[in-house]
């Protein structure tokens, strides 16, 4: 097994106390929230594994230590056999693991900057890692990447609010394609589009791993949608992972009530036809 | 099951702009009737929640019914002043908005927010307010020792059964439900869902569902209403629609929907291409046609009509 990323006893907690001298006076004890407790796991190159539960169970808090965004306050993230929060390295070196992590959010209405032409947006990642050598190979990496992802080469003029749902999250892929990452992290990426947008999106992300052998980490809280996404699940309750198996092994034979609970509640089409 | 509660006729909504108007809402007919769940699904901006607007009179100025009537039983009610349509409003139509959070004060208890919603429409006095708003609460499977509890000290799902609660305090005859679960996680959405069907049975009210998500209204409509940039594409029983949709929008719609029940890594979902249309620009003919796989010359042409009570599409035009 290749394995890309290994997270090992990740743990997140915030500090719910009260200021210091309210708990002098009230001899009120300190409180912790345990966002993330403990979560294992390793994604195999090429593959998506994809991490369900509810609203506040921490999914969102582990994409985040998964690309850096956010430091765990135990526990590794291992990308390639790196730690990615681990202290002692370079900048230079953590440059290089971070080019290889990507992240497509949930709104494609906030995550999009909209001062900037779509150009800007995908050149941004592109001069950073410094990627090419001049400001044509970049203008052509640009066109490149939005024919990638379905849109036309002349939409880099334009500015987001031109765009629709689905096209502004096209775009929020693009930019993720374009520091040519390994490893993209899609949190809820279709949540917040129409179903027959959604479509286009999932099969565009599916066609963009088979053609650049792209590894996901994918976080949603719809079992229909991971059904179809992903080779590998975590289900997770309260920030602690309560099953973790194959994708058609989940969601045929639940080993767990809370995952049992998850797919008996998913709405189904054709229930109305039994 | 059979007399309609009400009923939309030929329905049109717009909104005067610079360059002309804008039709939000072009000849929809339906009638609901008395019991029953009528679903409403359709992609944003299909003109869902706008329907619901225009029943309860709640269109945002500048925005106005332009034609079409709208009958609540043996009343006309489309065209009532403000007064006569407030008491309405509550009274025998009530509303339940997506998110529970906004449509509570925040600053009053639940109890307070009941027991003056009972009195605004019942003629009852405190002690009897208080009960029913007491029963009502049991009812929706709230403890009734909450009543002194205020909004933000319970969850999403519990608010949705307050409101919930609000809405059938008057004994209203049809509950307009927009997006009611779209903000809750499936397992509350399961509950809530449930909850409203079970107590529009009880009561004999009727529902008007509004919603993006066809697997909720696979579970809980009666009949289901497909709408498309403000037209209604399909209407009709909702496991015939799901089952054998007719119009290509519905089906695209149905097969876009990923399910839990099949599929798996390999499977290709069905999409639709394209988006739809701003209103602003819609395309002549069928609103669906640029979208559509079996567009004939006609679809460019001619807007179809509602065709055997079902569907608006030519493909099923005789002759």
């Amino acid at each position: 097994m290749d394995e890309f990323i290994r997270v090992e006893h990740l743990c997140k907690r915030y500090d719910l106390s009260e200021p210091w001298l309210a708990r002098m006076i009230y001899r009120r004890p300190k409180r912790h929230l345990d966002a993330v407790d403990d979560v294992s796991f390793s994604i195999e190159r090429g593959k998506t594994f994809a991490l369900v539960g509810e609203s506040g169970s921490g999914k969102s808090t582990i994409a985040r230590m998964t690309v850096g965004l956010l430091t765990p306050t135990s526990g590794k993230v291992l990308i390639d056999g790196h730690d990615l929060h681990d202290e002692r390295l370079s900048q230079a070196e953590h440059r290089r693991i971070r080019q290889r992590l990507q992240m497509v959010f949930q709104s494609p209405f906030a995550s999009l900057n909209p001062r900037w032409r779509v150009g800007s947006i995908l050149a941004e990642p592109i001069r950073v890692f410094r990627l090419v050598e001049s400001r044509d190979a970049e203008q052509a990496r640009v066109r490149e990447l939005l024919e990638q992802v379905g849109l036309s080469a002349s939409d880099a003029r334009r500015y987001p609010h031109e765009f629709s749902g689905g096209q502004r999250q096209r775009i929020s892929i693009a930019r993720a394609l374009a520091s040519k990452p390994d490893f993209i992290v899609c949190d809820e990426p279709t949540s917040a589009l129409d179903v027959s947008v959604q479509a286009q999106v999932l099969n565009l992300l599916k066609q963009l791993q088979r053609d650049l052998g792209l590894t996901y980490l994918f976080i949603t809280h719809n079992l229909a949608v991971v059904r179809v996404m992903a080779h590998r699940i975590g289900v997770l309750k309260s920030g602690k992972l309560v099953e973790e198996q194959d994708t058609e092994k989940l969601i045929e034979s639940p080993q767990s009530d809370y995952t049992q609970m998850l797919i008996r509640s998913a709405p189904r089409i054709h229930r109305a036809a039994s | 099951m059979s007399r309609p509660i009400l009923r939309v006729r030929n329905l049109r909504v717009v909104f005067p702009h610079r360059h002309g108007e804008l039709v939000a809402i072009d000849d929809i007919s339906f009638d609901v009737n008395k019991g029953e769940i009528l679903g409403f699904v359709g992609e944003s901006g299909a003109g869902k929640s706008m329907t619901g607007a225009a029943i309860i009179g709640l269109i945002d100025p500048p925005g106005y019914i332009e034609r079409g009537e709208i009958w609540l039983e043996e009343e006309r009610i489309d065209q009532l002043d403000s007064g006569a349509m407030t008491r309405i409003r509550g009274d025998r139509i009530s509303m339940v908005f997506q998110d529970p959070l906004t449509s509570l004060n925040p600053l009053r208890t639940i109890g307070d927010q009941l027991v003056e919603t009972i009195q605004t429409h019942l003629p009852v006095g405190d002690d009897e307010a208080k009960r029913k708003a007491m029963a009502g609460l049991d009812e929706v499977g709230i403890d009734p020792s909450r009543f002194d509890a205020y909004p933000h000290e319970f969850s999403g799902g519990m608010r949705q059964r307050v409101v919930i609660a609000l809405a059938l305090s008057a004994e209203p005859e049809l509950i307009i439900a927009d997006e009611p679960t779209t903000a809750l996680d499936v397992s509350v959405q399961a509950q809530v869902l449930k909850l409203l069907r079970r107590l529009c049975q009880e009561h004999g009210a009727s529902v008007i569902l509004i919603t993006h998500d066809m697997g909720v209204i696979a579970e809980t409509t009666d009949r289901v209403a497909v709408l498309y940039a403000g037209r209604l594409a399909e209407i009709g029983p909702t496991a015939e629609v799901l089952n054998e949709p007719q119009h290509p929008y519905s089906r695209g719609l149905i097969a876009s929907t990923p399910s839990v029940e099949q599929g798996d890594i390999d499977t290709r979902l069905f999409q639709i291409s394209g988006a739809m249309p701003r209103l602003d620009a819609l395309p002549a003919g069928c609103a669906f046609n640029p979208r559509c796989e079996h567009r004939m010359e006609r679809c460019v042409d001619e807007r179809p009509d509602l065709l055997r009570e079902r569907v608006a599409c030519w493909l099923y035009a005789d002759g």
